[in-house]
């Protein structure tokens, strides 16, 4: 799973070497390409890809900390 | 042999609309027009290129395209915050009468990008006169559900206050300001009501009666595992092929009307020239 999300994240982010990614990775405020858009973006990916809906109140700072929260939160959804 | 583009403004009752033009080398050679129909705020921004490009590559196969700034967008006239579903349509359709006029004899033909794709449906919908019609019309990655559209517009406005506020904004506080106020500010676009209800209000998969003999051709962008069209989207698709003739294709790449780097699909730019020439052919 952590290394689908990674992958999600690659794609949506548009970055090119993951290689020093891992679960502690920071995303908000850590990755330059994490603005507004990329949340929505990778919201709208996950809900694609896995055909859950993410409900609006979900959407939190915590969720979007580090990659390995981020996880956890699909992880919970499935 | 690079073509470049010709800007004019065209004179419409709601102002003046900019018109980017990518006109084949030799003028009377033209043998297509082609309408493209922009997608929604910064969708729009971020697919320029990629329509540009498209231009300038139909341009050099004898079609004519025109990209349009719709009213309150780019470098036409007016506000975004006055923008509405029917002045677009009319912005459409003052086009498509202006394209007739100058060549009378040659097809005019629609593309629609994302919710473009929606408004150029819509249009061919609402005209009871086929003569303001195209025969043909290309959806590229249409939005289907409008609703959920204006969901994930409004959501940029979530995600950009969790960035940056320790306030906690809901998608009902959001709703709640929007029909209050009339409009809400999202991602720097002045979003209005009446607008956002227009765009909720339409839903592709409802649209069970198309205009006889509309044809069309639905396109999915996409990158692997990604390898066909939605489900959603395939039932949709046949659906309408019970009265309409409807061609779909899934196209390998990015999803650049979204990508944080301007990018762009030249294999939707060669099966789009294709396709439309094909259908010349019919």
């Amino acid at each position: 799973m952590l290394n689908d999300i990674m992958v999600l994240l690659q794609q949506c982010l548009q970055v090119d070497d993951i290689s020093d990614w891992d679960d502690t990775t920071p995303l908000i405020g850590a990755i330059a390409e994490f603005d507004s858009m990329a949340v929505v973006t990778v919201i709208t990916q996950l809900e694609e890809s896995y055909g859950f809906i993410i409900d609006d109140d979900e959407i939190s700072a915590d969720v979007f900390e580090t990659i390995g929260s981020l996880t956890s939160f699909v992880e919970l959804k499935c | 042999m690079l073509i470049k583009p010709q800007l004019f403004f065209l004179n419409t009752d709601a102002g003046k609309l900019l018109i980017t033009q990518f006109i084949p080398d030799i003028e009377h050679s033209i043998r297509l027009n082609v309408i493209v129909v922009p997608p929604f705020a910064e969708e729009a921004n971020k697919s320029r290129k990629m329509l540009a490009d498209f231009g300038r590559q139909a341009a050099t196969y004898n079609i004519r395209v025109s990209l349009i700034d719709l009213f309150g967008t780019g470098d036409s006239e007016g506000d975004f915050c006055a923008a509405s579903w029917a002045i677009w349509q009319q912005n459409i359709k003052d086009l498509y009468q202006e394209l007739k006029r100058q060549d009378p004899d040659v097809d005019i033909q629609f593309v629609g990008l994302r919710t473009g794709a929606l408004l150029a449906l819509d249009y061919c919908m609402q005209q009871s006169q086929a003569v303001n019609t195209p025969q043909s019309l290309m959806l590229w990655q249409p939005v289907l559900n409008g609703q959920q559209f204006i969901t994930q517009f409004m959501r940029l406005r979530l995600a950009a206050d969790m960035m940056n506020t320790q306030a906690k904004l809901t998608m009902a506080d959001l709703q709640q300001e929007l029909a209050e106020n009339g409009s809400i500010e999202i991602a720097g676009y002045n979003l209005n009501h009446s607008l956002s209800e227009a765009i909720a209000q339409l839903n592709l998969m409802h649209l069970t009666q198309l205009p006889v003999d509309l044809k069309l051709a639905w396109v999915e962008i996409g990158l692997p595992p990604t390898q066909k069209i939605k489900p959603i989207s395939q039932k949709t698709i046949a659906q309408w092929q019970l009265h309409n003739n409807v061609s779909s294709c899934f196209i390998n790449g990015d999803s650049f009307w979204q990508t944080q780097e301007i990018t762009q699909v030249e294999e939707l730019t060669n099966f789009s020239i294709n396709y439309l020439l094909g259908s010349l052919n019919d």
